[in-house]
C-alpha cells in the first residue's frame, strides 16, 4: 500500500512516499514563484527515482500553505496536524514539537496519544523563521549552511533585542560597524530565535519529551542553545525538513485503512 | 455600486438626502424578509433620524444602553457601528488613514481610529451630545471627548464601576445627565418596549441551544447592531420576533445552516467585518459558530419602578466588565448550555479589555476544562491586518483538533 505525502511549504517543497508506512524515498526543491509547477516537479521526480506512476500511489496528502492548490492530493489537512503525526511516529514519546521553518514557526503539544492537544504558531510576519536567518547570513557575507558552526567558536552572544527582521537587520548592521565578530552576531541571533521559541512553548505549555523539525533543526547553534536553554536533549530528526510530509504519508496510510 | 461608494461627495449627499433612505427601504422591501428586513429598515430610518436632526442626535459608546437614549426621545448613533459597516463595504482603509494623519496612533482600537476618520471626512451627523461610558472600552472616552470638542457639543462619561455594590455612583450620573440635558425622560414606554424585545431575545437563544445550528454565528454578528441599539425601539421587538418565529420554523423543518455539520463552536468577541473567509474555512471543515457571547443577555429586564437603578445595572452587568472568575463561570456555562466543542477566542488589534483575559480564558478553558481552545489575532475593521492564509491554517487546525479528540483522525 503505496502512500505520499507532499508538503509545500513558503521556502521548500518536500515529498516523502510510504509503502505500508515504511519510508521508501524522499524529495525536496526550493518552492519558488510556482508552488503549484514545483509540486508537480517535486512529485514526479520522486516517482522517477522510485520507478513509479501517480496512479500507483493508493492516497496522497497535501499539507502545507500551498497544500490548497494541490490538484491530485486525496486530501489537504494542516501542517500542524501533519507535523504532529510525524513527529510522534519518529519519536513515540513526543510531547511537544518546536517546527522552525522557511517562514513560519509553531510550537504543538501532543497527548498521550499522540494526537495534537494544543498549538502556536508565530505572528503573521516572518520573525525568528528561517528566512530571518537566512537575511542576516546575507548581511554578514557567511553562507547560510555554515553559521551554525560559527556561532558555536562564540561563548559570548551579542545583544540582539529583536526577532524582527527588518529591526534585527539594522542591529546586526550596527554591531558589524562595531567590530564586533560575527560568530558573536551569529551567536546572539540564535539566542533571539532560542528566546521567542521558549516563549511559545511556554504558552502551550512546557512538556517534555520536545522534538525539534523544519530547516533551522539542521542549525547546530540554534539546536545547542536551545537545549541549553531548556536543559535537557531533544529529538532531534535527522530529515526535518520532511516530518510534515512524512506525517501526510502516514496519515494517509491510516485514512487509507479506514476505508478499506 | 462601489464606485459610487467610493465617491465621497455622492455618499455626503445622500445620507442628507431624505430619498435615499426612501429608496433604501424600498430595496430592503423588495430583497430581504423576516428578521433581515426588519434590521434593515431598523438601520435605515435610525440613520435617516440622525442625519435629519428633527430628534436630538445622542452619540455614544456602544455599550451605553440605547434605552437610555430612547428615554430621552434621542436617535442613538454609535460611531462604532458606523466603523463596522464602512468596513464592510470597503471604506475603512480611507478613514483609518485620515485618523492616523491626526496623530491617532495605530496601537488605538481601529474601530475608535475608523470613527474618528469619518468625523474628520465629514460623514457623520452632528452630534447634539455625545454620552461614553468607561466600562470596557478604554479608548472610546477619549476619542469621544476630542469629537464633543470638534462639534462643541456637550460630552457625559458615565463612569461605570466594576463592582454591583458601587452601583450608586453610577446611578448618580445617569440621574444628573438627564436633568443637565433637560429633556423628561419616558421610561415606562421605552422599558415595556425594551422588555418586550428581551422576551423574544430570550426566546431566540433558547432555540439557538437546539441541533443542527439554524442561526449562524457570522449572521448573528453581522447583525450586533441589534443588540447595541435597538433594545426600547418598536423595530427592535418586531426583528427579535420575526427572528424568534424564523429560528422555530427552521428547527421544524429541520434547516441547519450547512450540511452534515459536525461541530458546534462558541465565539469570543466580535468579528471582522470587511471580507474574509473566516467562516468559510470552518463551514468546509462542517464547523459552525453556535452562539456568541455577545448574544448573551447578561441583565435583568428594565423595572420601571426603578429606571435609573435598572439602567445603571444593565451598564455594570455586562459579561465583559467585572471579575474575571464571572465571566469564565459565564462562558463555561454557554458551554454546557450550548453543546460547545471548542471555543474561538478573537483578539482585536489594540483592545485591552478583551485580549487581557485572553490568557486565563485559555487556562481555564483549555487546561482545566479540557475544552479546545483558539485565540486567533486580527482586526475587526481594518483588513490591513487581515492574513487569510495563516488564519485558514489556524481554524483548519483548530477543527482537525476537535475531529481528533472526538476521535477521529
Amino acid at each position: 500500500m503505496l502512500t505520499a505525502g507532499i508538503d509545500v511549504g513558503s521556502r521548500t517543497t518536500k515529498v516523502v512516499v510510504l509503502d505500508n508506512q515504511k519510508w521508501i524515498g524522499e524529495k525536496i526543491q526550493k518552492t519558488g514563484a510556482n508552488s503549484i509547477k514545483r509540486a508537480e516537479e517535486v512529485f514526479d521526480l520522486v516517482l522517477d527515482e522510485l520507478d513509479l506512476k501517480k496512479e500507483d500511489i493508493n492516497y496522497i496528502i497535501a499539507t502545507g500553505y500551498g497544500r490548497v492548490n494541490i490538484s491530485f492530493a486525496d486530501e489537504k489537512v494542516t501542517e500542524i496536524t501533519c507535523h504532529g503525526l510525524g513527529a510522534h511516529k519518529l519519536f513515540p514519546g513526543t510531547k511537544t514539537i518546536i517546527d522552525i521553518g522557511g517562514q513560519d514557526s509553531k510550537v504543538i503539544s501532543l497527548d498521550d496519544s499522540g494526537r495534537v492537544d494544543d498549538f502556536i504558531m508565530n505572528d503573521k510576519c516572518a520573525a525568528g523563521t528561517g528566512r530571518f536567518l537566512e537575511v542576516m547570513a546575507d548581511n554578514l557575507e557567511v553562507p547560510l549552511e555554515n553559521i551554525g558552526e560559527l556561532s558555536l567558536k562564540s561563548n559570548e552572544p551579542a545583544d540582539i533585542s529583536s526577532t524582527c527582521t527588518v529591526f534585527a537587520e539594522s542591529e546586526v548592521i550596527s554591531l558589524v560597524a562595531e567590530g564586533v565578530k560575527k560568530s558573536k552576531i551569529l551567536r546572539g541571533l540564535h539566542k533571539a530565535i532560542v528566546r521567542k521559541m521558549i516563549g511559545m512553548v511556554h504558552r502551550v505549555g512546557l512538556n517534555k519529551e520536545i522534538t525539534m523539525t523544519g530547516g533551522v533543526c539542521h542549525n547546530n547553534g540554534v539546536y545547542e542553545i536551545l537545549e541549553k536553554e531548556l536543559g535537557f536533549k531533544i529529538n532531534r530528526p535527522s530529515k526535518p525538513q520532511y516530518v510534515g510530509a512524512y506525517g501526510a504519508a502516514n496519515l494517509a496510510n491510516i485514512k487509507l485503512k479506514k476505508q478499506n | 455600486m462601489y464606485k459610487l461608494f467610493n465617491n465621497k461627495t455622492f455618499i455626503k449627499k445622500a445620507l442628507n438626502i431624505g430619498l435615499s433612505y426612501e429608496i433604501a427601504k424600498i430595496i430592503a422591501h423588495w430583497k430581504a424578509e423576516g428578521f433581515m428586513k426588519e434590521a434593515f429598515l431598523f438601520n435605515i430610518e435610525e440613520t435617516k433620524k440622525a442625519y435629519n436632526n428633527n430628534k436630538p442626535t445622542v452619540w455614544c459608546s456602544t455599550f451605553v444602553p440605547s434605552e437610555l437614549i430612547y428615554s430621552i426621545g434621542g436617535v442613538p448613533f454609535m460611531p462604532e457601528v458606523a466603523a463596522g459597516f464602512v468596513s464592510k463595504i470597503g471604506m475603512a482603509a480611507e478613514t483609518l488613514h485620515k485618523a492616523e494623519s491626526d496623530w491617532f496612533n495605530n496601537d488605538l482600537c481601529s474601530i475608535h481610529r475608523c470613527g474618528t476618520g469619518l468625523m474628520l471626512e465629514g460623514y457623520m451627523p452632528e452630534p447634539d451630545y455625545i454620552i461614553a461610558s468607561s466600562h470596557l472600552c478604554d479608548g472610546a472616552k477619549r476619542y469621544l471627548q476630542h469629537i464633543s470638542q470638534e462639534y462643541e457639543v456637550p460630552f457625559y462619561l458615565l463612569e461605570t464601576s466594576y463592582y454591583n455594590n458601587e452601583i450608586k455612583y453610577l446611578i448618580k450620573q445617569i440621574k444628573e445627565l438627564i436633568d443637565d440635558i433637560g429633556i423628561t425622560p419616558n421610561f415606562e414606554k421605552v422599558f415595556k418596549r425594551s422588555n418586550k424585545a428581551y422576551n423574544y431575545h430570550k426566546k431566540v437563544n433558547e432555540l439557538r441551544k437546539k441541533d443542527p445550528v439554524v442561526f449562524s454565528g457570522e449572521r448573528a454578528l453581522n447583525l450586533v447592531t441589534m443588540e447595541f441599539m435597538s433594545f426600547g425601539s418598536k423595530k427592535g421587538i418586531k426583528f427579535y420576533k420575526k427572528l424568534a418565529n424564523t429560528l422555530e420554523k427552521r428547527i421544524r423543518n429541520n434547516e441547519g445552516i450547512i450540511d452534515q455539520q459536525r461541530y458546534r463552536l462558541l465565539w469570543l468577541h466580535l468579528k471582522p467585518y470587511y471580507s474574509q473567509e473566516i467562516f468559510t474555512t470552518l463551514r468546509e471543515k462542517k464547523a459552525v459558530i453556535a452562539f456568541e457571547e455577545y448574544y448573551q443577555l447578561y441583565w435583568e429586564k428594565l423595572n420601571i419602578d426603578k429606571p435609573y437603578y435598572s439602567l445603571a445595572k444593565k451598564m455594570i452587568n455586562h459579561f465583559g466588565w467585572g471579575e474575571l472568575k464571572e465571566q469564565k463561570n459565564d462562558i463555561l456555562e454557554l458551554i454546557n448550555n450550548y453543546n460547545i466543542d471548542g471555543v474561538i477566542g478573537f483578539s482585536q488589534w489594540g483592545c485591552r479589555q478583551n485580549n487581557g483575559r485572553m490568557g486565563m480564558l485559555k487556562k481555564e478553558l483549555k487546561d482545566e476544562n479540557n475544552i479546545p481552545f483558539l485565540n486567533i489575532h486580527g482586526d475587526l475593521v481594518d483588513s490591513r491586518n487581515y492574513q487569510e492564509g495563516q488564519l485558514r491554517t489556524r481554524l483548519q487546525a483548530f477543527v482537525e483538533l476537535i475531529d481528533m479528540k472526538k476521535g477521529g483522525k
